[in-house]
């Protein structure tokens, strides 16, 4: 008997203009809006872009909560998909709505600090201590001192970081560099998260308990050339395949179909989908 | 977060040496030259101008690596991912930079003043007020290193920086004027400071101009630093 497939998100009708309180309500998760909705995006690659591939047209909705793996053929589609969502890169066309909020609104006061994005290098200044870079977090979220302090204390204490939390990042090695930058990235209690090949550093264990993540009413995107490592952590799959979305569907649509969760399973279900 | 990059990164260190090396001229040209120096024109003059203007022209391929490392490396990408605004982004780089010349060509005004004080027309003013202008048209050329760094990767950046700085610093300091050295002619009225008949007027005038064409290159910066990917 196959799994009950989830509904596909609807277009709902609340604006930039929800309150916080509203948009953070359990009456949201019953509602089922979109977290990100992206209709029509178009990123051109070109000499300045040098080898980007090209978005030609994607069209995603990603409900309320839902923890999305995104993989791509090109594998650095995927990536780049990411970094339009979170600011980093111009498209040439189409819209982008995160957490109700156009991306057309570059205010500090918009999308901005409902959206957190952790690249796959993540680029935090090497002679930063942990502590230091979630204190600078914390001040460009806005949160004010007390808060702070309370919030890095158990974000130091939830990444496990220890005696390196006082250490220059680039003393930690690779696997501090990634928990502070996913640290950093959480401080400010994101609506939407946004990673690239997170965590890839740290034992797989130890990977899969930071992505539980804390809060359950984060909506998680995940980009992976290893979708197989990311089982027991997202629900729904997304192919990226030749600049257009190939594939959106649940987890459990691939178990039904009796195919693995990794990158040939994900493409024949895309094939099966498209005949 | 910029001024400690810079000093972590030794760029600190090496823009504030190469001005403090350039009024080396001002202190040692004058014993090397001629023991004779009685009603002689300063020719280190000159020579501290044209070594004053080759230090900024090196501060501006610093910046202008500076930035278009910050691109590369994804710490422009992070802060900009945080909210912090693009056009902060880029003119704080500015600001670091523009307050390491200002910092830095204050004992070159001193070593200028203590060697060649006594040749010098106006007075500690007139000194001053060169001095402000050439540090106007250091903030310039800063900002046409901006520029190229908001657009071009690191070396290239650097490269057109230093090339564009030179080329618009150095002619002034051997007496070049015109329309194309306007934004650098505080380095004029500072080679010329033993001759000038209003040096103090000429030194606001230059100033004006190269804090003028800073803005618009600056607003160019921003423009493109905005339409940048990071």
């Amino acid at each position: 008997m196959r799994a009950p497939v989830p509904p596909l998100p609807r277009r709902c009708a609340l604006t930039s203009s929800t309150p916080d309180a509203l948009w953070s309500s359990r009456s949201v998760r019953l509602l089922k809006p979109a977290a990100i909705e992206v209709r029509g995006l178009r990123v051109a690659s070109g000499w300045r872009r040098g080898r980007h591939p090209e978005l030609r047209g994607i069209d995603l909705a990603v409900p309320v909560g839902a923890r999305l793996l995104l993989v791509s053929h090109p594998e650095a589609a995927a990536p780049l998909l990411l970094r339009v969502l979170a600011g980093l890169v111009r498209p040439a066309a189409g819209t982008v709505m995160l957490a109700g909020m156009p991306r057309t609104d570059d205010s500090p006061a918009g999308w901005r600090r409902r959206v957190a994005h952790v690249a796959a290098a993540p680029a935090i200044y090497g002679w930063l201590s942990p502590v230091e870079a979630l204190f600078l977090a914390a001040d460009l979220a806005g949160i004010d001192r007390m808060d702070a302090q309370r919030r890095v204390d158990g974000m130091v204490e939830y990444l496990r970081l220890g005696a390196d939390a006082t250490r220059p990042v680039s003393r930690g090695g690779p696997g501090v560099l990634e928990r502070t930058a996913l640290g950093a990235a959480l401080l400010g209690e994101p609506e939407v998260l946004l990673l690239d090949e997170p965590l890839r550093a740290l034992d797989p264990a130890e990977r899969r308990r930071l992505l539980r993540l804390p809060r359950k009413r984060v909506t998680l995107v995940i980009a992976s050339r290893y979708p197989a490592s990311e089982e027991g952590i997202v629900n729904q799959v997304a192919l990226v395949r030749d600049g257009r979305v190939a594939l959106h569907a649940a987890v459990e649509e691939l178990t039904a179909a009796a195919l693995p969760l990794n990158a040939r399973g994900i493409e024949a279900l895309a094939d099966a989908a498209a005949s | 977060m910029a001024l400690r990059e810079l000093w972590i990164s030794f760029r600190l260190l090496v823009v504030l040496g190469a001005l403090l090396l350039a009024g080396l001229p001002a202190a040692l040209l004058p014993a090397v030259m001629s023991p004779d120096l009685a009603g002689a024109p300063p020719d280190p003059l000159n020579w501290l101008a044209v070594a004053t203007a080759a230090a900024m022209a090196l501060a501006a391929a610093a910046a202008a690596a500076t930035l278009a490392s910050e691109r590369r490396r994804g710490t422009a990408g992070w802060m900009a991912s945080r909210a912090v605004p693009r056009a902060t982004i880029a003119l704080s780089w500015f600001v670091a930079f523009a307050l390491l010349l200002s910092i830095g060509l204050v004992p070159v005004a001193a070593v200028a003043w203590l060697a060649l004080g006594p040749f010098l027309l106006g007075g500690p003013g007139a000194l001053v007020a060169a001095t402000a202008a050439t540090a106007c048209a250091g903030g310039a050329t800063l900002a046409i290193g901006l520029l190229a760094g908001a657009a071009l990767p690191r070396w290239p950046a650097a490269a057109v920086a230093a090339v564009a700085g030179t080329a618009l610093l150095v002619p002034p300091a051997f007496g070049a004027s015109g329309p194309w050295w306007l934004p650098a002619d505080g380095v004029r009225v500072l080679a010329e400071l033993d001759t000038a008949a209003r040096p103090v007027a000429d030194g606001l005038r230059a100033a004006g101009v190269a804090l003028g064409v800073a803005a618009v290159v600056l607003v160019g910066v921003v423009v493109i630093f905005e339409r940048a990917d990071l």
